[in-house]
């Protein structure tokens, strides 16, 4: 499995916190341990060896079980009680009777403070802090039951045997009873006839035991709490960082394949952090890449169109210079050949000056092609629009053959433009209005005033332009549909000269035009 | 006499084919454009065809096609005319049965050679 940043990071952030915790605890753990048992050996030590100094060593000697009944009991035990109660610890003094029974002669903890007194020639044994009166008057009335006085092991420690064989202090292990949980420590003082006498210290323990319990406890409250904040960073992390990366990343793999239209939204986070700053560059950079793929995109159609029209344009000049050479070479070989009279040589000439024309209009009209993007200069007056009319027409030979009806109603007959060029201008679209009328079909020119403006409509009855062909009649080149070209010659330069002229007039122009019923050249000036 | 179907309409160009093999003893029928090519070629039966590709209504090639139906002018020559590079058309003028392809522009000479052969191959 691959681990991501988050992951990683929390991993991390866990295993240390958990790793330096344990090792403190361990640290703590272990010092106070060592500590403690130290401090233990110590004061065990030094309190079995205190004892003994402060008892009276000829009593002690002749310690027996029945030694209580004895007023010096009362002031030994005062004094093993206020060591025992200046160090808080239990002593204790031990004798092992004839059938190895160990048998507690002061016991801090649970002896009595006891005086021992003859009342009515009668021996009583009272205590200044008893604490059951009832069971002092027991004691007294059941003297045989005073052996239960004494508390005995029932399963002595191993180390209390051990300090009846030998001379130095024997620590027993940690043991627990019903008073708690205590470290002992014996020591024997001194042997008589019949019994020998210990000295027993416990030491209670119970407090490193929660000092034990406290580090645990807080290890373990450490690495609890450190997974919790784990958690929440995690979630944290995840929230800011990784899915906003992931989605990031899932969405530039959507760019990548090139799905720039698809569906699959950016979901906006809206974070007011680096990687907010990240997510708007990115949404910036990819818009960018989308705009510029675009206008490639768009740039190429483009450049593939004009291609074509070049191409067709090729095509189409090649045929149209064809032509008009086919025809020269081929009458100016007739009239080498013999038996031609001389009005035929006279028609060969003709049709050899005629195409020769031809060929010069075209020159011109690509010279022309050169000069407007070279941006000429033009030159104003006045014209008479009628008669520029009339000029064009006059001279144009399909006018007559077609049989067409011109009709010309001027309201405006001066304009002020480039006369040449204006003429060069309106010859293309006239030229167009007949080449593409029908047999007996009309064409009708009007002006008139609107406004500031002059305008001049060309309509006409002919086969009209496709409506998504309008705007390209303008290129250079194009000429609107193989199943027309052929019926009509031309290179398809005109109309890219017209449009040139006008935009050097500053003449606005359009173009409204039905398939099958005519086109109307609006041209304002 | 034989009888020459000449279609191109450049009229031209038809012309300057008629006046040359009119001259040369042939008779000649003339056509402009590619629906009139078929028309008069089922109606006058030629012994020889030169076919302009690029027509309007119908091209060249179709025309043909369409004459090569006939059973009286299956086996009639047919000499295309063209302008150089269309290669296009150069398949489509073997495809539809032209027997030559003369490119524009061509000289007189070289076309009555051809046709020369073209008659003669048919005899």
């Amino acid at each position: 499995m691959k681990l991501g940043i988050g992951a990683r990071v929390n991993l991390s952030i866990f295993l240390c916190t958990t790793f330096t915790t344990i090792l403190l605890s361990f640290y703590f753990y272990t010092n106070l341990v060592s500590n403690d048992n130290l401090q233990i050996k110590s004061t065990l030590e030094y309190v079995v060896q205190l004892v003994p100094y402060a008892l009276n060593k000829e009593y002690i000697l002749k310690l027996t079980k029945d030694s209580f009944k004895s007023p010096e009991y009362y002031s030994e035990w005062i004094k093993i009680s206020r060591i025992s109660k200046v160090f808080n610890l239990n002593i204790y003094l031990l004798i092992r009777d004839n059938e190895n029974n160990y048998i507690f002669i002061f016991d801090s903890l649970d002896s009595p403070l006891v005086k021992v007194e003859l009342i009515n020639n009668k021996k009583y044994i009272s205590s200044e802090n008893w604490v059951e009166p009832s069971k002092k008057i027991s004691m007294v009335q059941n003297e045989n039951e005073d052996d239960n006085f004494f508390s005995k092991y029932k399963k002595p420690p191993l180390e209390l045997d051990k300090a009846f064989t030998s001379d130095s202090l024997e620590i027993a292990e940690v043991y627990t009873d019903e008073y708690g949980t205590y470290k002992s420590g014996f020591k024997s003082l001194a042997i008589n006839d019949t019994n020998k006498v210990i000295i027993g210290v416990d030491y209670e323990i119970s407090n490193i035991k929660s000092k034990e319990n406290f580090i645990l406890k807080l290890t373990f409250f450490i690495i609890f709490f450190t997974l919790i904040l784990n958690l929440i960073i995690a979630k944290y992390l995840n929230n800011v960082v990784t899915r906003p990366i992931i989605n990031l990343s899932n969405h530039s793999q959507e760019i990548i394949k090139g799905n720039y239209n698809s569906i699959y939204n950016l979901s906006n986070y809206n974070l007011k952090n680096e990687i907010g700053d990240l997510y708007e560059s990115y949404q910036t950079m990819v818009s960018t890449l989308i705009n510029n793929y675009q206008k490639i995109e768009s740039t190429s159609l483009e450049l593939k169109n004009l291609s074509n029209i070049k191409d067709q344009f090729l095509a189409n000049l090649s045929h149209e210079l064809n032509t008009p050479l086919t025809v020269i070479l081929s009458y100016s070989e007739l009239i080498n050949m013999d038996g031609y009279e001389i009005s035929k040589i006279k028609e060969f000439s003709n049709e050899i000056n005629t195409a020769g024309q031809k060929l010069n209009s075209y020159l011109e009209d690509l010279m022309m092609v050169t000069m407007i993007e070279s941006k000429i200069e033009i030159e104003k007056t006045d014209i008479n629009l009628y008669s520029l009319i009339n000029d064009i027409i006059s001279n144009n030979s399909s006018f007559k053959n077609m049989n067409l009806n011109l009709v010309i109603d001027l309201s405006v007959n001066t304009i002020f433009v480039d006369r040449g060029l204006f003429k060069k201008a309106l010859n293309s679209i006239l030229l167009n209005s007949i080449l593409y009328n029908k047999q007996n079909g009309s064409i009708i020119i009007t002006s008139r005033k609107i406004d500031d403006s002059t305008v001049i409509n060309i309509q006409d009855t002919g086969i009209g332009i496709p409506e998504d062909k309008i705007d390209l009649i303008f290129e250079k080149f194009y000429r609107v549909d193989s199943t027309y070209t052929y019926e009509v010659s031309g290179v398809g330069l005109g109309l890219f000269i017209t449009k040139n002229i006008f935009e050097l007039h500053g003449i606005g122009y359009s173009i409204n035009s039905k398939i099958g019923s005519g086109t109307d050249f609006k041209i304002m000036i | 006499m034989k009888k020459i179907l000449v279609a191109d309409d450049q009229f031209s160009i038809a012309k300057a084919l008629s006046e040359l093999l009119t001259s040369a003893g042939y008779d000649v029928v003339l056509a402009s454009d590619g629906d009139m090519a078929v028309e008069v070629a089922l109606k006058e039966k030629p012994d020889l065809i030169i076919m302009d590709i690029m027509m309007p209504k119908r091209s060249g090639i179709d025309a043909v096609k369409a004459i090569r139906m006939s059973d009286e002018l299956k086996s009639a020559y047919v000499i295309f005319i063209s302008a150089k590079g269309q290669i296009n058309e150069e398949r489509g003028a073997l495809e539809a049965g032209g027997n030559s392809l003369i490119y524009k522009p061509f000289s007189p000479k070289k076309m009555l050679q051809e046709v020369s052969k073209g008659l003669n191959q048919e005899e």
